[in-house]
């Protein structure tokens, strides 16, 4: 009986195999030929490589299933190629003379394929592919996983997840890292720890790219951050043609020296990559043979990750922007009820470009599909932001949704001492990974002392432990709570803060603004409360990045205590920020007059200065009406900017400047307006690019001009099925929709929708457009109109709207 | 022969070819230069930019050519590199992170959005350029590149290009269902080499074998070198 793998791994280095396609195509496989078809016709060559790394010490040989997955194979044909895979490895391992402990190792590498958002490969599809040759793997009887070569974050969480969906067998996880650093798609290796040790990966590492010695600082940082072993099976250095062949520079002796260094550092399971040999693990196999390795270290650091960066509590007050929550926020609730992704994403851009260092997601409102609108929020951000999101919602199919399309390692929010919560929220941190928001109150409320809200800490984290989440990822928050209602409660929750920080060793956040509740002038209250909870120990706040007072508080507390050398982010912060006592002079004199109509909001339309505008709208809204500047200023602006267009005396670029001054003194004027007026709303338009197609640049371009116009915009975003085209028109009643293609092999999934559109919601027009459109495809494939260019499309929805409302009219 | 990777270093930028890419005909005005100027600085650690080519020997008929194994059915391809005994088939990329950039600039900003991408636009050609001078610089006689989707060469040919260069495997370019590039910033193109004789040709070339009679990018005048 074979020792289970992660019992050897305890004490003992683990020796894995060399490089197989350099030898199967010294062996004649040619260039487009499938190394996993030679499980089937050369299974002698197969086990004749297998063999002689066994021969040479390795303990774990991977099967010849790298590319052996539903995308390359039918079911049939993978079956058996995985079956042979792992009965020619186990043959083998039997006929090796090698004395050492053997193992199988069911190898998978990426699909070839790119996951959404960057491709057009689904996530869960990517599961799904994974995990059929997981299963059938896993009934083969492999002794364990390796998942390596993986370049993107998105599939490495598909191939883990697929795995941990389908077997219990151990899982080592291994990512190409690039000269920079990073996977191709950006990840840091702290960043890959983070997830993939959340998920419960039992090694993690570095393979293929480069050699040994360039892989050396990305290992290093893997040793710094990994609780569990660390993997390293690098080339033989660069590849490079030599007489018409790809030979590698560095030899065994320097790959053995340069990997017997890591292994000195802490790297335990070791092999290598391509161009690689059994002459290469046999030189590993000496050295080993005398040495220990050292022992495995529990980091202790609290951290959650975003798709590519990893942020640690180790550097108090970590900043949580709290402006992704609709409560009270009328504009947030009006893009939700919308899918205006675009307002989300600015308000996330926003918060980061402040400081923010993790962003809070609440999507939770009335009438409003909280699981989806998470998993499409967390889908969307993670696409323009680097930070790590904390998932906030109290919907736990919510949360499970959200978790599994999140890319990283998450901040949960929240769990509370409440059994039934616990129950179903530690069960998805298990399996998803993440650190946990924990709330210190249970059934019977909030305590009113502080030991009442550290027993049910105590309680949480005893429960936390069974469940085997670590205590590094239970942070908690004691719950700050308006003085206008108890004088005393800032000081309870102070002292929560500082108890659980020195007599429970865990992290605390809190969401600091709650305290002033009710007060006037409450940015002064609560910012001083933030400075005094810094004092007491606090780890993290829930907070408004954007808010002067807080931010200034954040900046001079850590200057005072001595973590900003020469204070150059204090007075960085002031000398942008400080509030000006005498406005500024006019910025309005630096543009020279220009010799246009109407006052100076038109010229800042005009000129496309999105900033002046925004300030000219605010000016002028003390005097006078939001629709009289609509109307007098904001479109005769516009119109003219489009006739320029039109007669090609100014571009595309200004056009667009033009739109976003237009849409910014928009937006002022309805963030200006009284809850009971109403900014007046033209039709619905609904905005698509085309399934297949993933360029959306065009698309957006129209979006930003329709809305600039006053157009209610729902864009859907690109790689649209016609289906749900079509499910959004009949919802909406939309009267209108534009559909863009890029690409001359897309133009048929445009021609489905359109034919979709026709039967089941024939009252809507349709208007097309795109780099390889015409007029004759726009005639050809059934649309309404071909828009030439951004332009053209609001000229035509201007046109289709009035004649809509002289139908209704009559 | 094997697949050749190049990571070339990239010549100043060339404003009028951007300004181009974005639509802007003659002298723009100082809000477009600005936002140029911002777009370039937005870009400037973005790039990365990739080259894989395989140099092969070509033969021509008058519907094909041949390229070890690699076939493509065109007419004008075949009319293009008529003459040539060789060819560089290649592949070349930015990278992906400026495809990252450009959306998170268009969250807010869909000008500097569309001035990020005519700049993309501009920066690929110019690493394309780079292959060529190279090859030139060899003392290699070229005509200009040939991508598919010129002419009548199918856009399905990237299929069998990528295939060609195992761009997947050795590069980071990948291509979709829909025969979309990623990163977005990407371009295969076929270079015939020429013998001694024979007439090399340059970039504008490329618009006269196009059969996009109206495309807004279309160069008026062609030059030849």
């Amino acid at each position: 009986m074979r020792t289970l793998i992660t019992e050897f791994l305890k004490d003992h280095f683990l020796l894995l195999d060399g490089g197989m396609g350099t030898l199967l195509q010294a062996a004649g496989l040619k260039s487009g030929e499938k190394p996993e078809e030679w499980n089937l016709t050369h299974p002698e060559v197969i086990v004749s490589l297998q063999r002689a790394y066994y021969d040479a010490g390795s303990h774990v040989v991977n099967t010849n299933t790298f590319g052996a997955n539903l995308l390359h194979y039918t079911e049939n044909q993978l079956e058996k190629i995985i079956a042979s895979a792992v009965r020619l490895a186990r043959q083998a391992a039997e006929e090796s003379s090698g004395a050492q402990e053997k193992y199988v190792a069911l190898d998978i590498g990426p699909t070839g394929r790119m996951l959404k958002p960057w491709g057009d490969l689904d996530f869960e599809e990517a599961v799904q592919i994974f995990a059929r040759t997981v299963q059938i793997g896993a009934a083969c009887g492999v002794d364990l996983v390796m998942i390596e070569t993986m370049n993107d974050a998105r599939e490495t969480k598909a191939a883990l997840l697929a795995v941990k969906e389908n077997s219990t067998l151990p899982v080592f996880v291994s990512n190409a890292y690039g000269a920079d650093g990073k996977l191709m798609t950006g990840a840091s290796p702290e960043a890959m720890v983070a997830m993939l040790e959340g998920m419960g990966a039992d090694a993690v590492g570095v393979n293929c790219s480069l050699g040994p010695e360039a892989l050396t600082p990305v290992v290093q940082r893997y040793l710094a951050c990994a609780s569990v072993p660390v993997l390293l099976k690098a080339n033989a250095g660069l590849p490079r043609m030599q007489d018409g062949r790809t030979v590698y520079d560095v030899g065994p002796e320097t790959f053995c020296a340069q990997t017997l260094s890591l292994a000195d550092q802490g790297a335990r399971i070791l092999g290598g990559c391509c161009g690689t040999t059994p002459d290469y693990i046999r030189g590993l196999a000496a050295a080993l043979a005398n040495r220990h390795p050292l022992p495995l270290a529990e980091k202790t650091e609290t951290v959650v990750s975003s798709y590519t960066h990893a942020v640690g509590f180790s550097d108090p007050p970590v900043l949580i922007g709290e402006r992704i929550n609709p409560t009270g926020k009328k504009r947030l609730k009006q893009a939700l009820a919308e899918e205006d992704m675009d307002y989300i994403l600015g308000e996330a851009i926003s918060q980061e470009e402040a400081g923010a260092q993790i962003l809070d997601v609440n999507v939770g409102m009335p009438g409003i599909d909280e699981a989806h609108m998470l998993h499409k929020a967390v889908e969307s951000l993670q696409a323009v932001t680097n930070l790590p999101l904390q998932l906030d919602t109290a919907d736990p199919a919510a949360m499970e949704q959200a978790m599994r399309a999140y890319i990283g390692k998450p901040l949960v929010n929240s769990v509370s001492g409440k059994q039934s919560v616990m129950d179903r929220i530690f069960p998805l941190v298990k399996k998803y990974g993440g650190a946990v928001i924990a709330l210190t109150l249970d059934d019977s409320g909030i305590p009113e002392t502080a030991e009442g809200r550290l027993a049910i800490a105590r309680r949480i984290l005893h429960t936390a432990e069974q469940y085997g989440i670590a205590r590094k990822d239970i942070l908690f928050d004691p719950l700050a709570m308006t003085i206008s209602a108890d004088a005393m409660s800032a000081m309870v929750t102070l002292e929560c803060v500082r108890r659980i920080r020195t007599e429970l060793g865990c992290h605390v956040s809190l969401g600091v603004s709650n305290v002033s509740f009710g007060l006037p002038g409450r940015e002064g209250v609560h910012s001083v409360f933030f400075g005094l909870a810094c004092e007491n120990g606090l780890s993290a706040a829930i907070m408004n990045p954007l808010s002067y007072d807080m931010m200034r508080m954040y900046h001079a507390w850590r200057a005072l205590h001595g973590k900003d050398p020469q204070c150059l982010s204090y007075i960085r912060f002031i000398t942008e920020h400080a509030p000006k006592t005498v406005p500024a002079p006019s910025v309005k004199t630096a543009e020279p007059a220009a010799p246009t109509e109407g006052g100076a909001l038109q010229r800042a339309i005009e000129k496309g200065l999105r900033d002046q505008a925004v300030r000219e709208v605010r000016e002028a809204l003390g005097t006078r009406e939001g629709l009289d500047l609509i109307q007098t200023e904001i479109i005769p602006a516009l119109n003219r900017v489009g006739e320029a267009f039109e007669k090609k005396t100014l571009f595309l670029p200004q056009l667009l400047m033009s739109a976003e001054a237009a849409s910014g003194a928009f937006e002022a004027i309805r963030n200006g307006m009284q809850r009971s007026e109403n900014t007046p709303r033209r039709s619905l338009f609904v905005l698509a690019t085309v399934h297949g197609d993933i360029h959306d640049i065009g698309k957006n371009i129209v979006k930003l001009l329709l809305d600039s116009y006053g157009f209610r915009v729902r864009d859907l975003g690109k790689d649209v099925p016609a289906e749900t085209i079509v499910r959004e028109i009949e919802e909406t009643h939309a009267p209108m929709c534009g559909l863009s293609a890029l690409m001359t092999t897309t133009v048929p999934a445009m021609e489905e929708t359109i034919a979709l559109i026709r039967t089941r919601t024939p009252w809507c027009k349709v208007v097309v457009g795109g780099a390889v459109l015409t007029q004759q495809d726009a005639d050809r494939i059934g649309a309404d109109a071909y828009a030439r260019d951004a332009m053209a499309c609001v000229r035509w929805a201007e046109d289709t709207e009035t004649e809509a409302i002289a139908c209704h009219s009559n | 022969m094997e697949l050749t990777l190049m990571h070339p270093h990239l010549p100043d930028v060339n404003e009028r070819e951007v300004m181009r890419y974005a639509g802007v005909r003659g002298e723009c005005d100082r809000q477009t230069k600005l936002l140029m100027e911002k777009a370039v600085a937005c870009s400037q650690d973005a790039l990365s930019p990739e080259i894989g080519y395989r140099r092969v020997p070509l033969e021509v008929y008058a519907d094909r050519v041949c390229m070890e194994g690699l076939v493509l059915s065109s007419r004008s391809l075949a009319r293009h590199v008529a003459g040539c005994r060789e060819a560089v088939v290649f592949a070349a990329s930015l990278g992906m992170e400026l495809d990252h950039r450009i959306r998170r600039e268009s969250v807010r900003n869909k000008a500097l959005g569309l001035m990020l991408n005519a700049l993309g636009a501009e920066r690929i050609e110019a690493v394309c350029d780079q292959l060529e001078e190279a090859l030139r610089g060899k003392g290699d006689r070229l005509v200009s590149r040939f991508s598919p989707g010129y002419g009548d060469l199918p856009l399905e040919t990237q299929r069998d290009i990528f295939a060609f260069l195992q761009c997947e495997k050795y590069m980071h370019i990948h291509l979709t269902e829909s025969l979309m590039m990623i990163p977005s910033k990407s371009v295969t193109a076929i270079i015939g080499i020429l013998g001694e004789h024979g007439e090399t040709t340059t970039g504008a070339s490329a618009c006269r074998a196009c059969t996009l009679a109206d495309c807004a990018f279309r160069r008026e005048t062609v030059c030849a070198h």
